[in-house]
């Protein structure tokens, strides 16, 4: 608890310092980095050796070795290379900062409560909080450290310390079904950690060079040709990290996890990671080969998570397939990489992280009081535990209902594609109209089933008493924070985005201002209307009628005759279209597919 | 002009409602004819309005009303930014929020036959959003603007190079208009099997709110499609005839299709006339600059 407020304070901290001033560089003037940084490499290959050896994981263990043995052949073109600055603080690093500090932060004050009632309810599982607490705030330190790197071996250490904290993480509860999907996520995020550094051999092989800023300086340059290979295999290893199509089954396996890491991996943490990088890569991938790849990566998957997600009832897959999704269409908007794409890309990043940890955790506190993920054991839960709905209805409406978040950024990413003098065009605005379309489908039906009130005569919050203090103070401060960042987004565009913006691509992008104060106006709207509306009803004392059930009601909570006079009772569930949107079948197709434009990937390196 | 526009915005909120209702009164009676009857008056949509009126509120719960309110403030807010001239791909995103506010006040019933009814307007909204999406994505390509008033004064025939989407516009707006084969959510018709679905525990006041919400609608529904006419005084009002006359035709020559089939026609002709026409347009007009 202390740890995390410890973090976020530092992390508002800097961004205060430096925010007068950006970007701004740092040198690390230590001789021996290059020591330093082959030790921690191998440090951790031998964690992964020593941990697949245990487990007997024999692929596993080959990824391992195959990581040791590339830092010491990476040695060679590597090592002694002369770098300029090792760190950057920028305006995207900072969001980054301030996304992770604080609403890591908030995950483990959350957390603090829930594990105390996870444990009591998984007597079989080993209490190892203070192993997860450490790792919990390990994985946020090494975000911090991944995001304001410059020196790409200094973030690929970084890189790595992540996909190790998510292993130990996903695995927590030891039993076999996430021992299995921990070991799913260390897998393919190695197989992406050693793309990231065959990527680094090549650049430094190539150009001498080790850094962010220098690759992206030559991707405008004439040696343009020089930095494509490395550009591809440092983008491929972010497409793993972001679970994007062929690599999205780790993200969904990790489910298995207690909720807080959901939340923290799925917010803002890990796939973060992933999406962060490439948009720091858009103007290198812009207009190139690779560029349109990792694109059609990003719509597809954009288009089979929200597909997938509209025949799934338990909660966290929707959730994890929502953002699958969302992180599609934030990769589509870097593959492209105008200015303006990445405008909208930056944006996806903030609403969704805020948003999409306040569902979890929400989801998380609401699971505790049913006793199920199904959502359709969540029917009713207005009545019977009206404050965590109030949550959920907050996070679900942020990221699907026009004038929220989610929905402007999508809003502006249609506009960016129609401004694209691109072949492409076209089909990103149909990819988009139809996902777009198909997200509200899912998230509507959720918000139905919440508020559903068979009687509403019957006593409020009967669920609710074991909910933690920890766990409602994160809700409400994340929920205020939600609806926050889509009130307050013009400033973050004007203050932050746009000079980034200007000093990367030399042009800067925001909605006409007369469309954003509409947004604006239009969330305080939609908050106060409805809430105005309800107080004013609720003092109302009118009497009520029981809802229409042919003539034949007979007893509050929708009872009704049946024949002979035997009481009956309606249940009703809502659609969930496996025959047009069933899960496993789109999966199957989008991984396929998906693997298709990786190999494609691929084959432009070799060549 | 943002003078003038202001007033339509502030002239649609108060004779918005009166050309619904005509539209609405005008369809009853072209019906009745169709079908061999006499029909109602002209004005009977206006005479049923005030009854509802008079009734005393009954809700089932208490979040229905606010709920269907909100459905009203946000049909109208629809319309009156429509008409300002704001971006017309940001109040369609605005239209959903509106028709969202309906079907969860059908939702918190938790009655079988508004459940249903909800469950069916949101495939409807799928099947719908993409076509109204791709229509005005295409408008943008004709015009270059997301104004109504400049798209309107941009005085291209865009219905000879959209034809494609015009028709499907007409199609998805059968769904939006709640007319057959479309209207499996809630129907105009008492017999439909779902006693009118998703307004079916709407009665009095509420149902009254939820008729006049859709009169606005349907002005601006009207408006969009004026868009793709606005060429000469003369299409404008042959444009608009034959596309009223059309969805009343359908509406009466159709039989209803079953929910399961909604969504997988719409987005099949969304495919074929919209993004079927959206795709070669859009690569022939960019050798033009």
């Amino acid at each position: 608890m202390v740890g995390s407020a410890a973090q976020a304070a530092l992390a508002v901290s800097l961004a205060i310092a430096a925010a007068p001033s950006l970007p701004q560089g740092f040198v690390v003037d230590l001789p021996e980095l290059d020591s330093w940084l082959l030790g921690g490499e191998l440090a951790m290959a031998a964690f992964v050796v020593v941990v697949a050896a245990l487990k007997r994981r024999g692929l596993t263990l080959l990824l391992g070795i195959a990581q040791a043995a590339l830092a010491l052949i990476g040695e060679r073109w590597t090592g002694g290379v002369k770098v300029e600055t090792h760190f950057v603080v920028d305006q995207v690093s900072l969001l980054l900062v301030l996304i992770v500090g604080i609403v890591g932060g908030l995950i483990i004050v959350y957390a603090g409560g829930y594990m105390w009632t996870y444990h009591e309810e998984h007597p079989g599982v080993r209490d190892r909080r203070r192993l997860f607490s450490f790792t919990m705030l390990s994985f946020i330190g090494a975000m911090y450290g991944l995001v304001l790197s410059n020196d790409l071996r200094l973030m690929l250490l970084f890189w790595e310390m992540t996909t190790l904290a998510s292993f130990v993480l996903i695995g927590y509860a030891g039993d076999e079904g996430a021992d299995k999907s921990a070991f799913l996520a260390l897998n393919l995020n190695l197989v992406g950690g050693i793309s990231f550094s065959i990527g680094i051999m090549f650049l430094a092989a190539r150009t001498g060079r080790v850094e962010l800023d220098a690759l992206l300086a030559m991707a405008k340059a004439p040696e343009a040709a020089l930095v494509a290979a490395p550009v591809a295999l440092i983008a491929l290893a972010a497409l793993v990290k972001s679970a994007q199509l062929p690599f999205t089954p780790w993200l969904l396996g990790a489910m298995v996890a207690p909720t807080p890491v959901s939340a923290l991996l799925h917010s803002s943490t890990m796939v973060k990671a992933g999406v962060f990088l490439l948009i720091k890569l858009a103007p290198a991938l812009s207009g190139t080969t690779t560029g349109y790849l990792v694109a059609f990566v990003g719509i597809l998957t954009f288009l089979v998570g929200a597909f997938a997600a509209v025949s799934s009832r338990n909660a966290k897959r929707v959730l994890a397939l929502s953002t699958v999704s969302n992180l599609g269409l934030i990769v589509a908007c870097a593959g492209i990489g105008t200015y303006q794409l990445v405008w909208v890309g930056l944006f996806l990043i903030l609403f969704h992280a805020v948003a999409k940890a306040l569902l979890f955790i929400s989801v998380g506190t609401a699971s505790v009081g049913t006793g199920s993920l199904d959502i359709e054991s969540m029917g009713g839960l207005i009545v019977s535990m009206p404050r965590v709905t109030l949550f959920l209805i907050v996070g679900i409406s942020c990221m699907f209902v026009a004038p929220f978040g989610m929905l402007v950024s999508k809003w502006a990413a249609m506009e960016a594609f129609m401004n694209l003098n691109s072949i492409v065009s076209p089909f990103m605005i149909a990819a988009l109209a139809f996902g777009s379309a198909t997200t509200v489908l899912f998230w509507a039906k959720w918000m139905g089933t919440l508020i559903r009130i068979p009687d509403p005569s019957a006593p409020r919050g009967l669920l609710e008493d074991r909910v933690t203090r920890y766990e409602l103070n994160s809700e409400v401060a994340l929920m205020v924070l939600a609806i926050a960042t889509c009130v307050f987004y013009p400033l973050v565009s004007k203050f932050a985005f746009e000079p980034y913006l200007v000093a990367t691509f030399g042009k800067a992008f925001g909605l006409d201002r007369g469309n954003m104060m509409i947004t604006v106006l239009m969330v305080v709207m939609t908050v106060a209307v409805p809430t105005l509306l309800l107080v004013i009803s609720g003092n109302s004392k009118g009497s009520l009628s029981s809802a229409y059930m042919s003539g034949r009601v007979s007893g509050p909570g929708l009872a009704f005759k049946g024949s002979k006079g035997a009481e009956l009772r309606v249940a009703t569930r809502a659609y969930y279209l496996e025959g047009i949107f069933g899960e496993k079948r789109i999966l199957k197709a989008g991984i396929a597919l998906g693997l298709l434009l990786v190999l494609i990937t691929a084959g432009t390196v070799l060549i | 002009m943002k003078g003038i526009e202001i007033y339509i915005a502030i002239a649609y909120v108060v004779l918005g409602p009166l050309l619904g209702g005509l539209l609405d009164g005008f369809d009853r009676v072209i019906t009745a004819r169709l079908q061999g009857r006499v029909g109602p008056p002209l004005l009977q949509p206006f005479y049923d309005l005030r009854k509802l009126f008079t009734r005393r509120i009954r809700p089932v719960n208490r979040l229905q009303l606010p709920l269907i309110a909100s459905h009203l403030v946000f049909a109208v807010l629809t319309g009156v930014l429509f008409f300002y001239g704001s971006d017309i791909l940001l109040i369609i995103f605005v239209l959903t929020l509106a028709s969202i506010f309906l079907v969860l006040a059908a939702y918190s019933t938790g009655s079988p036959f508004s459940t249903i009814g909800a469950d069916r307007e949101l495939l409807l909204m799928t099947a719908y959003e993409p076509m109204i999406i791709i229509a005005l994505v295409a408008l943008f390509g004709v015009a270059k603007s997301f104004n109504f008033y400049e798209i309107l004064s941009s005085a291209m025939p865009i219905y000879l190079y959209l034809p494609g989407i015009y028709l499907g516009l007409v199609f998805v707006l059968q769904m939006k208009l709640r007319k057959s084969p479309f209207d499996i959510s809630a129907s105009h018709h008492a017999h439909q099997e779902l006693v009118m679905g998703l307004t079916a525990d709407m009665g009095g006041p509420a149902l009254g709110m939820v008729e006049l919400a859709h009169w606005y609608e349907s002005v601006y529904l009207f408006a969009l499609v004026l868009l793709f006419f606005s060429s000469s005084w003369v299409s404008a009002i042959v444009g608009l005839s034959v596309t009223y006359s059309l969805i009343i035709f359908l509406d009466n020559v159709t039989a209803r299709v079953k929910w399961q089939r909604a969504l997988s026609i719409a987005w099949l002709v969304t495919l074929v006339a919209g993004a079927g026409n959206l795709i070669p347009f859009y690569l022939i007009s960019r050798g033009t600059p």
